[in-house]
């Protein structure tokens, strides 16, 4: 079996760490004789979108992102057509901002999102979110817990089906107390850390749903030896329950 | 009345030095925050006792070069009053006051934190601030690294008088010299084609939407580079370093300025510390020092305070290098990965406030040693020693080789019996006193 991963824009929306994503998925493909192809999509290098199984769109600066955006206009129906098709998206932070319909900035400017989806982000308050971060996952994870670690100053208001509901931290925004949104195979985030290679439950699930997706009849992935990622987790539940 | 209180602010100021001692507690910045409490403006009585004031500030190489300064100016038998141990917000530069009260100074020289700069400069007014370089750095703690050097910008242009010395190789550093104030450039000029080949973070123009082109580069996004949209580009330095050499333990640095060529005998190696000896030159060049002062002053520089620091055990060298942010610890990395001897490598992270909460930073950094083969062990310790062992596990290291043990002191204890003639510990901020003042207990 063999997966394309698709890296998009990765030298603007590159920030904390989130590269960790792609060699978590590349590992845990490799380790189970998956073949990886990465194709890093940007301004320069373009691809067919339609080759990809797996898509990751990290965060930026805002000017990174303003810088990618012109260029992301481009594909917005063939971005829509691949998640109305179930194929595999990961976007964290200010990617997952940038597939909304808008964000509404600090002096009331509204700038267009890709409008991928029904979903809106804003500032409300100077005072970014910044804290760990742990969930109770609305996915069938086991375990079901996601930790991570959350930055930002946008609030993303949504009716999605969240990834989570919200144990420690803020998620999406000051109130609702979830986090993150699912629609079909398309998941948007607010968490870093990175997140997958401490939630290799969360990693697994992106990479089973992207061999279904593509092979049809997978059951399960076998078992790998996780006990440093399974220390990390534990480790990170236990700081952030002790705060 | 505000006498009065000055005067309040001093004397409880320092009495908190007594408490804060008797509670056998090192805080590095207690003091500055009771005379801050009782007299916000009391910065002002730094300002009044100095005749010049230099300020260092960019994320790596404060703590270094603000040292190094220290170290070539106090030769010439002048007065100075410096934050030596990196305690560099507010707190921390009145702090040093209290524990050196004078009635004058010759210089005062401060490395600022980059967040504290505006504040800072409310009371000090610098006659010279190095800029040493921006990274991405404690993001949790400030955001994005474009509102860290736009404050900045704004806050040296408030500052008209003040002399800028600036890395050019550092395109965003380079970006300050659109400023109206004088601004003198220092930066690498060697015959490379490009040190490194490192997945480059900046690829956008400081100024335009347009793309950097590097003809070279040395590390992080440091080189000579040009935008391709429009005519923003690296300004030719007025200090040069021209050339390096080698050695196990030092480096030989070429300086080229105005027609004069020194050499300097360094004896820390990384290029990094170029670009720390290549500031320190150019700012004491310009204070009037002579060469043969400064060549001097520089070889015999002994930096105690956990950026590079060495102790022996049982024959063995036991090295303590504090890595706080991700290019700091790649060029770390990068140092280690040219070093022969057969070592042990013992990672302490933290994730104090002080060392920033979000540990995503060590994903941006290169953790992959080129020498592997002389690698016995990597032990990973601190609050989130998982994480770091994780770390290592992506970087496809020998699962026998991690070990995790949150308690540095026994993971100390074990890495020191390892047969191996180099033992490096990397620290974060939060544990790098701790660390050597342990390793220094127990090699004494």
């Amino acid at each position: 079996m063999q997966l394309n991963i698709f890296h998009m824009y990765p030298e603007q929306l590159n920030l904390y760490g989130d590269i960790g994503n792609i060699k978590c998925l590349k590992r845990r493909c490799t380790q189970r004789n998956i073949e990886t192809e990465i194709y890093n999509f940007s301004d320069e290098n373009k691809y067919d979108l339609n080759m990809g199984d797996i898509f990751f769109i990290g965060g930026g600066s805002d000017r990174s992102q303003q810088l990618v955006y012109k260029d992301f206009l481009e594909y917005k129906t063939i971005f829509k057509d691949l998640i109305e098709n179930n194929k595999v998206v990961l976007a964290v932070c200010g990617g997952y901002q940038l597939l909304g319909r808008k964000f509404i900035d600090k002096n009331g400017n509204e700038i267009p999102g890709l409008g991928i989806l029904d979903y809106e982000s804003k500032y409300l308050t100077d005072k970014r979110i910044i804290g760990n971060i742990i969930l109770e996952s609305t996915l069938d994870l086991e375990p079901n817990k996601i930790v991570g670690f959350e930055n930002h100053g946008g609030r993303t208001f949504s009716k999605y089906q969240p990834l989570g509901k919200v144990l420690v931290g803020k998620g999406n925004n000051d109130t609702d107390m979830v986090e993150g949104i699912v629609y079909h195979n398309y998941i948007g985030t607010y968490l870093h850390g990175p997140i997958l290679p401490k939630n290799p439950q969360l990693a697994d699930y992106l990479i089973l749903k992207a061999l279904q997706n593509k092979y049809g009849d997978v059951e399960e992935l076998n078992k790998l030896d996780d006990e440093i990622e399974h220390q990390a987790y534990q480790k990170a539940i236990r700081i952030m329950m002790n705060k | 009345m505000s006498n009065l209180k000055r005067k309040m602010a001093v004397t409880a100021g320092k009495l908190s030095i007594y408490v804060s001692k008797a509670f056998n507690k090192s805080g590095t910045a207690l003091p500055g925050k009771v005379a801050l409490t009782i007299d916000k403006d009391i910065l002002n009585i730094i300002n009044e006792k100095c005749d010049k004031i230099i300020l260092v500030t960019g994320t790596n190489g404060k703590t270094t070069t603000n040292n190094l300064l220290n170290h070539i100016i106090k030769q010439t038998s002048v007065e100075l009053l410096s934050n030596l141990r990196g305690a560099n917000m507010i707190q921390g530069v009145m702090t040093t006051y209290m524990c050196n009260t004078k009635n004058h100074y010759d210089y005062g020289i401060f490395e600022v934190d980059e967040g504290s700069l505006n504040r800072i400069t409310k009371y000090l007014k610098p006659d010279y601030i190095i800029i040493t370089n921006f990274f991405r750095d404690q993001l949790d703690r400030y955001g994005e690294i474009d509102n860290i050097v736009k404050d900045v910008y704004d806050t040296v242009a408030n500052l008209p008088n003040t002399k800028l010395i600036l890395n050019a190789d550092d395109p965003i550093v380079n970006k300050f010299n659109q400023l109206n104030n004088t601004c003198i450039n220092y930066g690498l000029n060697l015959n490379f084609e490009i040190f490194t080949n490192d997945n480059l973070n900046l690829k956008n123009c400081p100024l335009c939407d347009g793309k950097l082109i590097f003809s070279k580069r040395t590390y992080g996004h440091f080189g000579d580079y040009k935008c391709n949209k429009c005519d923003y580009r690296r300004i030719y330095p007025s200090y040069i370093c021209s050339n390096i050499e080698e050695y196990e333990n030092s480096q030989v640095i070429v300086i080229e300025h105005d027609k004069n060529t020194v050499s300097i005998d360094f004896p820390y190696m990384g290029l990094y510390n170029v670009y720390n000896v290549l500031s320190a030159y150019t700012l004491t060049n310009i204070l009037g020092i002579s060469d043969e002062l400064i060549i001097n002053a520089m070889k015999t520089f002994n930096f105690s305070l956990g950026r590079m620091d060495e102790m022996n055990y049982k024959g063995k060298i036991v090295k303590i290098i504090l890595t706080k942010n991700p290019i700091g610890l790649s060029e770390v990395i990068n140092l280690i990965s040219k070093d022969k001897r057969s070592k042990t490598i013992i990672h302490i992270l933290n994730d104090n406030p002080a060392d920033g909460e979000d540990i995503s930073w060590i994903w941006d950094a290169n953790t992959v040693c080129k020498n592997e083969d002389s690698i016995l062990n990597y032990y990973c310790s601190g609050i989130r020693a998982e994480e770091i062992a994780l770390k290592k596990k992506y970087d496809n290291v020998s699962l026998d080789k991690i070990h995790i043990n949150d308690n540095f002191k026994s993971i100390i204890n074990t890495a020191l019996e390892d047969s191996v003639e180099i033992i490096y510990i990397l620290p974060t901020y939060t544990a790098v006193f701790d660390t050597r003042d342990y390793v220094e207990k127990i090699t004494s």
